[in-house]
C-alpha cells in the first residue's frame, strides 16, 4: 500500500454567526486517509459539508476540533488544524493546492503570470517561474493563443484549466478538487479528467468533490460518505 | 521567521487612569476611557509580521492602525509592552530601547514608507528625482553621477517617466506622485515597506495600477510589507496574512482568506460582510 | 575686560548730551558680556554649533551687524587694537560707524586698518586676504546662523537634524542646483561641515574664503543677533565644503576670456579676492575686494593704474 499523505481525524467544523446568535455544524467527527498516488473522494447531498472539508484541511476555513496529519516531503508530520499561519502557507505554496471551481487572480494578469505566481512566492527568479508556467500551460493543454491574455476573458473551461495549472506547477504532493468540472462542457471535462489519472499515476494524493456520480466512480479508489445534513441550533 | 513581534504593545494619548485597559477597546465599544478621558489608540497588542509577506492591517477609523505603523515605523516613541525587529542580520532588536536617531537610522536605510498623501512623504519644492536622492544620500552615496543613476532606475522601474525627473512632483498625477513616494521608499532598498492607505485618495483604474505595481515589486523583491488599509479589497489583493483591528485592540490574525472566507470575530463578520 | 568707567559725571547741569551719561565699558554690563563670552566658549567648545544667547538691544538696529558687535564688544579690552572691515572695506558705512561705535564706548581700545595689527577684526561677509594669526580674533557678523533654514523650515525640526547629523537635505539642495544649472552654483555662505561633525553656514563670506577658514590659526567668532546664535571655528580645526565627490566645491576663478587670471586694476594682484567695479564711462574692472590688503600691496607692488578710479566713500565721513 502506498504512503498516507493526510490523516484526517474528528475534524469538526462549527460555523457561529454573531449577527444572528447562531451556530451550526458543517460537518462533525469526519476521519479519512488519503495516500500517495490515489484519489479519495467525498459523497454525500448537497450541503453535507464536502467542500467545507476540503478548505478546512486547506485552512482556508479555521476547523473547530480534531486532526488533519500531514506528512510532508521532508518526512515531518504537521498538523493542519494547529499549524501557524507562516506553516501552512508555506506547505499550501509548495505541497498542498486547492483547486475550487472558481478562479481566483489578479484582474489585469497574463494566464501565464497567474501560473507562474505560486512559484514566484518561493523563491526562484521571474523568468524561470514564467519557463516554467508555460511548460505547464502546455502540457495542460491550454492553446497558445490565450498565454498572454488574462483569465478574465477566457471560457469557464478555459479559467479551469489555468486554474488547474495554478495548481500544478509547483508539483504538489496533494490535491484538494473543489467540484473543478462543475462548469465545464464534456470535452473540458473529459481533459481535466485525464489529467487527473496523469496526476495519480504520478503519485500525487488526491481528495476531491466531484457532482458528477460517474466520473466520481471513474476516478475514486475510496469514497467517503459525508452526512448527516446541517445540524442548526440556536447558540 | 517574523520581522516583527509585538507584546501588550501599548499607547496612550491622555492623562490615563488605571482602569483605562480594562474600559476601552473592542469589548467596551470605544478606546477613550470613560473615567479620564484618555485614548487608548494600542491596547495590548499582541502581532508578529511575518518576513517576506505582506500583512494586511485592517480596521476602520480609530482603530489603532495607523498608531501601530508609526510606533513601529519609527516616528512615535510613547508606547508600552514590547516591540522586536528583526534586522537584516538575523539580531533582534527592542524598538523601545533606542534612542531617537537609532530610531532614525532604522526608518532611513532599512525601512520605507508610503503615506496616502504624497504631501507627507514627499518635498513638492524639489525636483522628483530630488526626492528619491534625499534617501539615496542617507545611506551614504556623495557621488552625484551614482546618485542620479539611482534615480533614474528606481523611477523606471516604479513607472515614473524619467524624462520628468526634473520636474517638481506637485505637476504629477495623483498615482504618479505614488510613484514616486514608492520609489523613495525603494531607495535605501529596505526590508520591510510600511503602506499606509496608499491607493486610498486614488481614481479606481489608477488605485489598480499602483497595486498591480506593488505586488510586482513584491514577488521581485521579497520584502516584508505592513498594509494598512480599511479597504478589504485591497487587503485581499495584496495581502497573504491580516490582522483585524478595533478600538485599538487586534480583535482577529490569520491567513487573509481564512479571514474572508470564515471570519471569527463579531465586528469581522459586520466588516466582511459590509464590503461583499 | 574692565569695570564700569564714567565719562564725566555731571549730571548736575541738566545737560544730556551724550558724553555726560555714565555707560559700562563696551556698552553691555557686565553680566552680559560675561554671558555672551561664555556663550563663545561653549561655541569654542562645540566646533559649528549654534549656541543660544540672550541678544541685548544695540544702539544699531538688527541686521546692521548686533551679533558681531555684541561678540566684540564682550571680548574687547583696553590695549586691544580694532579692525572693522564691510565686504573687505573699511571704509564702508556700516564698518566706519561701527568702527566708531566700539571706540566711544571702549576707551583705551585702539583701532587700525592695518590685518597685521589688529587684535580683533570684526567682518560683514569676507575673511582678510592677511592671513590672521593666532593671537587674533576674527569676529563675524551673521544674518542667518542656520545653513538648514534653506531647506528645513521647521525650527525644533532642524535642532533635531543637527542633533543627529542628518544633512542629506543640505546635499539635495546641492543636487537640485547641479540639476538646474549642471554644476555647484551656490555662492555666499556656502555649506560647510565643521570638525567632521556640525554642518554649519561660513556667514555669507565668498567661496573664496571658505578654504581658508579651515585649519586657520586665529579663532573664528560668529554673531547672529537678530536670530540670537553665536557659534565658532576654533583654530586649527577642519572645516570641508559640503560637496559630492564628483561635483567639487571649487572657489571663484576670476578668468578672462582667454583663460587668464584676472589681475586687480589697481595693485596687480592675481591671488585675491576681486569684485567688480562700474567705471564712470560703464565699462567694468576687477579690482581687490580687500582694501587695505590692496592698499598695502600697490604701495609694495607698482603705482596706482591710469584709468581706475580711486576708493572713495560717496558719503563723507
Amino acid at each position: 500500500m502506498s504512503a498516507t499523505i493526510l490523516e484526517v481525524r474528528n475534524l469538526k467544523k462549527r460555523f457561529t454567526l454573531h449577527e444572528t446568535q447562531t451556530s451550526f455544524d458543517a460537518f462533525d467527527n469526519v476521519s479519512l486517509t488519503v495516500r500517495a498516488g490515489s484519489f479519495t473522494g467525498l459523497v454525500g447531498a448537497s450541503g453535507a459539508g464536502k467542500s467545507s472539508i476540503l478548505k478546512c484541511i486547506y485552512r482556508r476555513y479555521l476547523p473547530s476540533g480534531g486532526n488533519c496529519w500531514f506528512h510532508t516531503t521532508d518526512g515531518e508530520i504537521v498538523d493542519l488544524v494547529t499549524a501557524s499561519d507562516q506553516r501552512t502557507l508555506e506547505l499550501r505554496r509548495k505541497e498542498i493546492r486547492f483547486v475550487s471551481q472558481f478562479l481566483h487572480t489578479l484582474p489585469r494578469q497574463s494566464a501565464r503570470k497567474a501560473v507562474a505566481e505560486p512559484l514566484i512566492q518561493s523563491e526562484i527568479t521571474p523568468e524561470d517561474a514564467l519557463n516554467q508556467a508555460t511548460a505547464t500551460l502546455e502540457r495542460i493543454g491550454l492553446p497558445q493563443r490565450l498565454w498572454d491574455l488574462p483569465p478574465a476573458t477566457f471560457s469557464g473551461g478555459e479559467r479551469q484549466l489555468v486554474n488547474m495549472a495554478r495548481a500544478l506547477i509547483v508539483r504538489p504532493r496533494l490535491l484538494l478538487l473543489d467540484e473543478p468540472t462543475a462548469s465545464l462542457d464534456p470535452a473540458s471535462t473529459r481533459k481535466m479528467v485525464e489529467e487527473i489519472a496523469r496526476l495519480k499515476a504520478e503519485g500525487v494524493a488526491l481528495l476531491g468533490v466531484f457532482h458528477d456520480p460517474e466520473l466520481m466512480d471513474a476516478l475514486a479508489e475510496e469514497k467517503i460518505h459525508v452526512g448527516g445534513g446541517v445540524t442548526w441550533e440556536k447558540a | 521567521m517574523t520581522v516583527f513581534e509585538t507584546q501588550n504593545l501599548t499607547r496612550f494619548y491622555g492623562v490615563r487612569c488605571p482602569r483605562c485597559l480594562e474600559k476601552t477597546g473592542a469589548a467596551a465599544g470605544t478606546n477613550i476611557c470613560p473615567d479620564c478621558g484618555t485614548v487608548v489608540a494600542l491596547n495590548n497588542v499582541n502581532l508578529r509580521v511575518p518576513k517576506g509577506e505582506i500583512l494586511g492591517v485592517i480596521g476602520e477609523s480609530g482603530s489603532g492602525k495607523t498608531t501601530l505603523l508609526r510606533y513601529l515605523y519609527g516616528v512615535d516613541f510613547g508606547a508600552t509592552g514590547s516591540a522586536l525587529y528583526r534586522n537584516p542580520s538575523g539580531e533582534m532588536i527592542e524598538l523601545g530601547e533606542l534612542d531617537p536617531a537609532q530610531r532614525r537610522r532604522l526608518r532611513d536605510r532599512e525601512f520605507g514608507i508610503v503615506f496616502q498623501n504624497p504631501h507627507q512623504g514627499l518635498n513638492f519644492r524639489i525636483s522628483a528625482g530630488g526626492n528619491i536622492a534625499e534617501r539615496v544620500l542617507v545611506s551614504g552615496e556623495r557621488n552625484y553621477g551614482n546618485i542620479r543613476e539611482r534615480a533614474t532606475l528606481l523611477l523606471d522601474r516604479t513607472g515614473v517617466p524619467t524624462r520628468r525627473m526634473d520636474e517638481s512632483p506637485a505637476g504629477f498625477s495623483g498615482g504618479m506622485q505614488q510613484r514616486v513616494q514608492i520609489a523613495r521608499a525603494l531607495a535605501t532598498e529596505p526590508c520591510v515597506l510600511f503602506l499606509d492607505e496608499v491607493t486610498t485618495s486614488l481614481d479606481l483604474s489608477v488605485q489598480a495600477k499602483i497595486l498591480d505595481l506593488i505586488l510586482e515589486l513584491h514577488q521581485r523583491t521579497r520584502l516584508s510589507i505592513l498594509l494598512v488599509t480599511h479597504d478589504i479589497g485591497v487587503a485581499r489583493m495584496l495581502a497573504s496574512h491580516c490582522i483585524v483591528m478595533r478600538y485599538g485592540q487586534v480583535v482577529e490574525t490569520g491567513l487573509m482568506d481564512q479571514i474572508l472566507e470564515d471570519p471569527q470575530h463579531a465586528y469581522t463578520q459586520e466588516l466582511i460582510g459590509a464590503s461583499l | 575686560m574692565t569695570d564700569t568707567f564714567t565719562q564725566d559725571a555731571s549730571f548736575n547741569d541738566g545737560e544730556t548730551s551724550e558724553a555726560s551719561r555714565q555707560y559700562s565699558y563696551g556698552l553691555m554690563d557686565e553680566a552680559a558680556k560675561k554671558e555672551i563670552r561664555r556663550a563663545c566658549l561653549r561655541a569654542v567648545a562645540i566646533p559649528g554649533y549654534q549656541v543660544p544667547f540672550a541678544s541685548r538691544e544695540m544702539p544699531i538696529a538688527r541686521g546692521f551687524g548686533t551679533g558681531g558687535l555684541q561678540i566684540t564688544l564682550s571680548i574687547i579690552g583696553p590695549g586691544d587694537t580694532l579692525k572693522v572691515i564691510d565686504q573687505g572695506s573699511d571704509d564702508s558705512v556700516n564698518a566706519v560707524s561701527l568702527r566708531s561705535l566700539i571706540e566711544k564706548v571702549c576707551p583705551g581700545a585702539n583701532t587700525t586698518e592695518d590685518s597685521d595689527e589688529a587684535t580683533i577684526v570684526q567682518t560683514r561677509h569676507r575673511i582678510p586676504e592677511t592671513i590672521l594669526g593666532e593671537h587674533q580674533v576674527l569676529v563675524f557678523q551673521v544674518p542667518y546662523p542656520d545653513i538648514l533654514g534653506g531647506v528645513e523650515m521647521n525650527e525644533e525640526r532642524r535642532v533635531q537634524l543637527h542633533g543627529e547629523t542628518d544633512y542629506a537635505k543640505l546635499y539635495v539642495a546641492l543636487y537640485e542646483d547641479v540639476v538646474r544649472n549642471g554644476r555647484i552654483t551656490s555662492g555666499a555662505g556656502y555649506p560647510v561641515e565643521v570638525n567632521r561633525h556640525y554642518a554649519m553656514t561660513p556667514s555669507p563670506i565668498p567661496r573664496w574664503d571658505v578654504p581658508r577658514l579651515s585649519m586657520s590659526h586665529n579663532l573664528n567668532l560668529f554673531g547672529a543677533g537678530r536670530e540670537k546664535k553665536i557659534f565658532a571655528v576654533p583654530p586649527y580645526t577642519e572645516v570641508t565644503p559640503i560637496q559630492f565627490s564628483d561635483q567639487r566645491f571649487s572657489v571663484e576663478s576670476f578668468l578672462d576670456r582667454n583663460g587668464e587670471r584676472i589681475a586687480c586694476a589697481r595693485c596687480g594682484s592675481t591671488g585675491s579676492f576681486l569684485d567688480e567695479i562700474y567705471l564712470s564711462d560703464g565699462a567694468t574692472t576687477f579690482m581687490c575686494s580687500d582694501t587695505e590688503y590692496c592698499r598695502k600691496n600697490a604701495e609694495i607692488v607698482s603705482p596706482v593704474p591710469s584709468g581706475a578710479v580711486e576708493f572713495r566713500s560717496p558719503i563723507p565721513l
